[in-house]
């Protein structure tokens, strides 16, 4: 929990909006609302009826254009899993930041942008 | 989870917010750190909604999706916390602590960070023997505006009680 509070802050301070799931059945509330998701990063390991990896296979299939990044404390896991990308824990936060916007297909100042855009809502 | 858009339809437990000079009072003063609230709801939707409002409004917000992690992250030392907001309720799996069971850890525990409260009147009924104990209750739906007023208000009693215990004692 410390881990995913940390990953947020450090997403967040990145430029990102982040919507913090508890588990895997928080994460489908949230992908089954009208909210637009774009990238999910989960971990394999997750209280709730889902692991990360069955969380990332149904993403997978019932939203296939959600980019999945995926870590994990097992260093045995294969980097060819349900995800776009795989960061074996402790990752590097500047890492997964410049991995997700590589895939997320933005520059540095893209995810700057859309913080701009959000605070300057209604 | 990062999704690049506010949310279409805010959920039916807060109605849309409006920032307007929202900003001020969410720090000490200008140029200091933003003060940080934990954010205790199990509702996700909910949650999410509060939090980026909050932290529209310039707060810091940590995200607590049950009682048991906001006791974590109190007991954590690397987290500094200035105020809890927490749902009276908090349905978890299992039977966990309720939002007054932590309310009542906190009042024990860590005395100097204020908590706010919130519940349906149902519950605010229900539970109305501990009220004076846990703080007063915010009514749910959240009207953000009265939100950001008791979150300034509960820190501002917080500094006043800190000021007046640092004055020196009157000579007799």
């Amino acid at each position: 929990m410390l881990l995913r509070l940390a990953a947020a802050d450090e997403l967040m301070a990145a430029g990102f909006h982040v919507i913090q799931a508890g588990s895997a059945d928080e994460a489908m509330s949230v992908l089954g609302s009208s909210m637009a998701v774009d990238l999910m990063l989960t971990d394999v390991r997750m209280p709730g009826s889902l692991d990360g990896l069955a969380l990332a296979r149904h993403v997978r299939g019932a939203w296939p254009a959600i980019k999945i990044v995926v870590v994990s404390g097992d260093y045995t896991m294969a980097p060819d899993g349900p995800g776009d990308a795989f960061f074996p824990k402790p990752y590097d936060a500047a890492a997964v930041i410049r991995r997700i916007r590589h895939l997320l297909d933005i520059g540095e100042q893209g995810a700057q942008d859309t913080r701009s855009d959000r605070s300057e809502a209604p | 989870m990062i999704e690049n858009s506010t949310p279409e339809n805010s959920p039916s437990e807060m109605s849309t917010p409006e920032i307007s000079d929202a900003r001020k009072g969410a720090s000490d003063a200008q140029g200091e750190e933003p003060r940080t609230i934990l954010a205790v709801e199990n509702d996700i939707l909910i949650r999410l909604t509060i939090s980026a409002y909050l932290r529209d409004c310039g707060y810091r917000v940590i995200e607590a999706v049950s009682a048991e992690e906001a006791l974590i992250i109190l007991r954590e030392p690397g987290l500094h916390v200035d105020i809890v907001l927490c749902d009276a309720v908090l349905a978890g799996e299992g039977g966990g602590m309720d939002g007054f069971a932590l309310a009542r850890w906190i009042r024990a525990n860590r005395p100097d960070i204020p908590t706010i409260l919130a519940g349906s009147a149902a519950r605010a009924a229900e539970k109305a023997a501990d009220l004076c104990e846990a703080g007063p209750l915010l009514s749910k739906p959240y009207e953000p505006q009265i939100l950001l007023d008791r979150v300034k208000q509960r820190l501002a009693e917080r500094a006043r009680v800190a000021h007046d215990s640092a004055k020196p004692e009157p000579p007799r």
